[in-house]
């Protein structure tokens, strides 16, 4: 184990919701939605986080970049431990992208204020190579990065489409200068012809910026195009983690085995 | 021509949307048959005319807003006599809505009554379309009868139980069953489901597939399938329908189209799914993309709806819109080189 590489270290990660009952709210039970999960995320890696709706994944994505906080349990970026960190400090190097690429973009807000924004903030907090660079510029070469044309920035979201939308999410969180981000189902309210053009532009991104990407999607083809590994969960624990030929070729728990069972095979 | 087995058959059907003085054509010229317990699917992105078709079929187009323009959808009793549906009168038209051709949609959640128990739910869709207005005693028990029989055919565990729940105890996939039950609870011959897995979980589709399946065997339904997954459109039909921006381009046997596609658009959403099972896992190169994005209908290219994104075209795409050129006897494709892909 080469602990160089490791970028992101998870350890026993807890998330309970209680459930309160009566005026008081008298808590009467606990809603373990992540359940003791550790794992892992090198540097210039792909994480495959797959199970279904419910499973947890999502709560997990939003306690690594800081928008719930955990229950118990440690998270561990570049050594060190950013669960009680401030949200400010730790969106920095990892960000989020989104599922639904209509309800996150703030519909009053041109694409060049929700990019100058994060390119603002990214400038104020300087440790960053990009510190000088005009916003306006930056904005129009985060748009070129993201395969939109640089005149967009006086657009509004409604005036794009579902691929399009999901374009200036990824180019918002990468006006962030990150290392990791954490894809929520980056392409699951996309078309197909769309979702395998994002699929393209997540992989470029990462090559050209070596990124390090945690998938998180119910999509099991599109872990197996994508990722390197791959941890399956199920009622806020993992149930299988591996090297995503080997789980699914052999998938060693039952779960496992009926998901992959369950995807549709194409006569290809 | 007349085959006997065809239940339906939809011919040259447009469809317009009007908002705010703008016309957008939804569907154009759209000719489709149906066969006695076929699966036929009908594939498609977003805003390609899918769910307008389905809603047509049964005349559910909202009225202020979508009109058809042209077309006829003659569906065959079982007397085989033909009734257009189009040209019926609302009352007619409520005897084969439910009763002969039934639906099922994409959100289970929402198509349901959330104050109501399902099982009143499900009765009063059988009082309705039975005329069993009469509120007698006997007459209850029978229909509550029904509606537990209903609920074994969609394999719900408990049907005593689960017909006193309401949507909201239910998870997606057991309201998706009710939501089968009732479409199937007054014997249609012909049933359209529009998405009726895209909001469940992997395993779940699967079982509510599987139980469509068994479904069709034993009633001998037939079933128009909408989706937007390629992987349930080949496990699931025998034909294949693909729809692009409001008209058809291709119509193949489902193994034919995925082994030898006739139509470049069909060719690069083969070419776009991650995941196929010949590609080693984890190995991520890039996918092949159609290029651009759906155009918008009311702004849509001359000649081939499909030429400006098309990597096979050539000048006279542009010009004329291509009408149906055959692959064999039934596999056309609207493509000017159907035959010279490969």
């Amino acid at each position: 184990m080469n602990s160089n590489n490791r970028l992101l270290e998870v350890r026993n990660l807890k998330k309970w919701f209680g459930v309160e009952r009566g005026i008081f709210k008298r808590s009467v039970s606990n809603i373990k939605a992540v359940d003791g999960v550790s794992f892992h995320i090198n540097k210039g890696e792909i994480l495959g986080l797959v199970g279904e709706s419910g499973s947890g994944k999502t709560t997990i994505g939003k306690m690594l970049v800081g928008l719930l906080n955990p229950t118990q349990g440690t998270i561990l970026f570049k050594d060190r431990d950013v669960s009680t960190m401030k949200r400010s400090r730790l969106g920095l190097k990892l960000q989020i992208i989104f599922q639904n690429p209509f309800s996150s973009l703030n519909p009053k807000l041109s694409v060049g204020t929700i990019i100058g924004e994060a390119v603002r903030l990214n400038n104020r907090t300087g440790d960053n190579k990009h510190a000088q660079e005009n916003v306006m510029q930056a904005t129009k070469r985060l748009l070129q990065t993201v395969g939109l044309p640089g005149h967009v920035v006086n657009d509004y979201p409604h005036q794009f489409s579902g691929g399009q939308r999901q374009r200036i999410g990824i180019a918002r969180a990468l006006a962030m200068d990150p290392e990791l981000i954490i894809a929520d189902e980056p392409v699951s309210s996309l078309d197909i012809s769309i979702q395998a053009q994002i699929l393209n532009l997540l992989s470029d991104l990462k090559d050209k910026y070596g990124l390090s990407y945690l998938l998180i999607t119910h999509d099991l083809n599109v872990v197996r195009h994508v990722c390197e590994r791959v941890m399956v969960m199920r009622n806020g624990k993992i149930v299988e983690e591996g090297v995503t030929s080997s789980v699914y070729n052999n998938p060693e728990h039952p779960y496992t085995e009926k998901l992959l069972s369950s995807i549709p095979e194409l006569p290809l | 021509m007349e085959k006997t087995n065809i239940i339906l058959e939809i011919k040259n059907l447009s469809v317009e949307y009007r908002k705010s003085n703008k016309i957008i054509p939804a569907l154009r010229d759209i000719s489709l048959t149906l066969d006695k317990k076929e699966t036929l699917g009908i594939v498609g992105e977003s805003g390609c005319g899918k769910s307008t078709l389905a809603h047509a079929v049964l005349k559910l187009l909202p009225e202020t807003e979508g009109k058809i323009t042209s077309g006829e959808i003659l569906f065959r009793e079982k007397d085989s006599s033909r009734i257009d549906i189009l040209k019926l009168a609302d009352d007619d038209l409520r005897k084969i809505r439910g009763n002969r051709i039934s639906m099922i949609f994409q959100d289970p959640f929402n198509s349901l009554n959330p104050v109501f128990r399902v099982g009143e739910q499900i009765t009063e869709a059988i009082r309705i379309h039975n005329n069993a207005g009469n509120k007698s005693k006997g007459n209850d028990i029978e229909l509550r009868n029904r509606v537990i029989k209903l609920l074994e055919l969609v394999q719900l565990p408990n049907p005593e139980l689960i017909m006193d729940y309401y949507p909201h105890q239910l998870s997606g996939g057991m309201q998706q069953r009710i939501m089968i039950a009732m479409a199937l609870s007054c014997n249609p011959d012909i049933l359209i489901a529009d998405e009726p897995t895209t909001a469940l979980d992997v395993t779940i589709q699967k079982d509510i597939l599987d139980l469509l399946k068994e479904l069709q065997k034993k009633l001998g339904l037939s079933i128009i399938l909408i989706s937007h997954d390629l992987g349930i459109i080949a496990q699931f039909c025998s034909r294949v329908i693909i729809f692009y921006a409001g008209t058809v381009m291709e119509k193949a046997p489902t193994d034919e189209l995925f082994h030898n596609p006739g139509n470049p658009y069909t060719k690069g959403l083969l070419d776009s799914l991650p995941g196929k099972s010949g590609t080693a896992a984890g190995e991520h190169k890039r996918l092949k993309v159609i290029p651009g994005q759906v155009p918008d209908l009311t702004d849509l290219p001359d000649g081939c709806k499909f030429n400006p994104r098309c990597s096979f075209k050539i000048d006279k795409c542009s010009g004329k819109e291509p009408g149906f050129i055959a692959l064999n006897k039934n596999h056309v494709s609207r493509c000017y080189l159907a035959n010279e892909l490969k």
